[in-house]
């Protein structure tokens, strides 16, 4: 009798032993699961992180670039368009001495009709010709200052049409930064306008 | 689980792609019916799971280490950028200072030049002038309306220097026409 309880106490405890092992091992089993997921969780945050900063930098990298180039741009429509002002002054300027030589020709025409002596008509008749090809020299010139002012024109329109290009492109490809700036550049542009 | 991690580009998980400590079907069966090699089974996984809780440590541990260095290593990076933006940005400030001050020059210049033409163009109506007095006029102000035109062209050139240079910044910044297309307004 008493061997058949000893075994059967020695059975029950190798059969307890055992089960105590097979739970560890489903426990850490489990533990082995919830790290691996721990790692990917890791894994998978750092990556975000990272790509974040990737983004930052990139956004920041393209902010300072693209308002670079926005004050170049605007920098060159600016000074285009001073060039164009210059040009179009010189224009009227020369529209004006050529009425004024106009009316000079005018004049000794006058003279020449009231002139009796033939020398005297002679040396008339030379300073209306000199006049009258230093009109001719001033209307060719008048065509090369319209030449500069439409090359002037055409850059303004150029540089204009990239700055307000660049400009958007801030507000839409730099993140928060860009849009703030656009924002102030927007407001600035608008006290301009209001004054 | 596994595949996804391999897939990740920017951190490597060398240690994890180590496969989870498998139980063969055919050994728990004949380990149920030997109990000290089911203990001895049971004890080999405890193990086996342990190491790999273990590597999976070090793995999280190294991970945490490699990205902290990647945060570094772009931080450097961007540092060494903005230090070339600011190069560039100090060179392009200086060549348009100088350019805007040829241009002012030029400005004032064309300014006197056609008050000056206007002014003579008026007295070649005047007859208390002599004849060499209008000849001289006359000469001047065809002399000053040429010189008029070349300060204009060299407005151009200087001009056309600032729109290339501009030009080429614009092409030489990475999807410059991406973003350019992409940043009109609607």
């Amino acid at each position: 009798m008493i061997p058949v309880v000893v075994g059967a106490a020695v059975g029950l405890a190798v059969a307890g032993i055992i089960t105590s092992w097979w739970n560890q091992s489903g426990q850490i089993r489990e533990r082995w699961d919830s790290s691996y997921l721990d790692l990917i969780r890791t894994i998978e945050e750092h990556e975000e992180n990272i790509n974040q900063h990737i983004n930052r930098i990139n956004e920041s990298c393209s902010f300072y670039e693209l308002t670079d180039l926005h004050y170049s741009s605007y920098k060159v429509a600016d000074e285009a368009y001073r060039l164009k002002q210059d040009a179009e002054h010189s224009i009227y300027t020369q529209h004006v001495a050529i009425n004024k030589i106009t009316a000079a020709i005018d004049l000794l025409y006058d003279r020449m009709r009231n002139l009796q002596n033939r020398d005297e008509k002679d040396i008339l008749q030379k300073e209306i010709e000199d006049t009258l090809d230093l009109k001719k020299q001033l209307y060719s010139d008048l065509s090369s200052l319209k030449d500069q002012y439409n090359d002037y024109k055409g850059k303004v329109k150029h540089f204009n049409s990239i700055t307000s290009s660049i400009k958007f492109a801030i507000r839409d490809h730099c993140g928060q930064q860009g849009k703030e700036w656009y924002n102030r550049l927007q407001e600035r542009i608008q006290n301009r306008r209001s004054y | 689980m596994q595949d996804q991690v391999k897939s990740k580009g920017l951190i490597h998980a060398t240690e994890i792609t180590q496969s989870q400590p498998k139980s063969n079907g055919f050994i728990n069966l004949l380990s149920q019916l030997n109990p000290i090699g089911a203990i001895g089974n049971a004890l080999s996984q405890i193990l086996d799971y342990k190491r790999e809780i273990k590597y999976i440590e070090l793995d999280v541990k190294r991970i945490e280490e490699e990205a902290m260095l990647r945060h570094k290593q772009l931080d450097m990076a961007f540092e060494i950028e903005i230090t070339k933006i600011e190069e560039r940005r100090k060179v392009l400030q200086d060549g348009f200072a100088l350019i805007a001050k040829m241009l002012d020059n030029i400005h004032l210049q064309k300014r006197e030049i056609t008050a000056v033409i206007s002014d003579l163009s008026r007295s070649l109506s005047n007859m208390d002038l002599t004849i060499e007095e209008k000849q001289i006029i006359r000469e001047t102000i065809g002399d000053l309306s040429k010189l008029s035109i070349s300060i204009g062209q060299e407005g151009t050139a200087s001009m056309n220097i600032l729109a290339q240079n501009t030009q080429k910044a614009l092409e030489s910044l990475p999807s410059s026409r991406e973003l350019l297309a992409l940043g009109k307004e609607e």
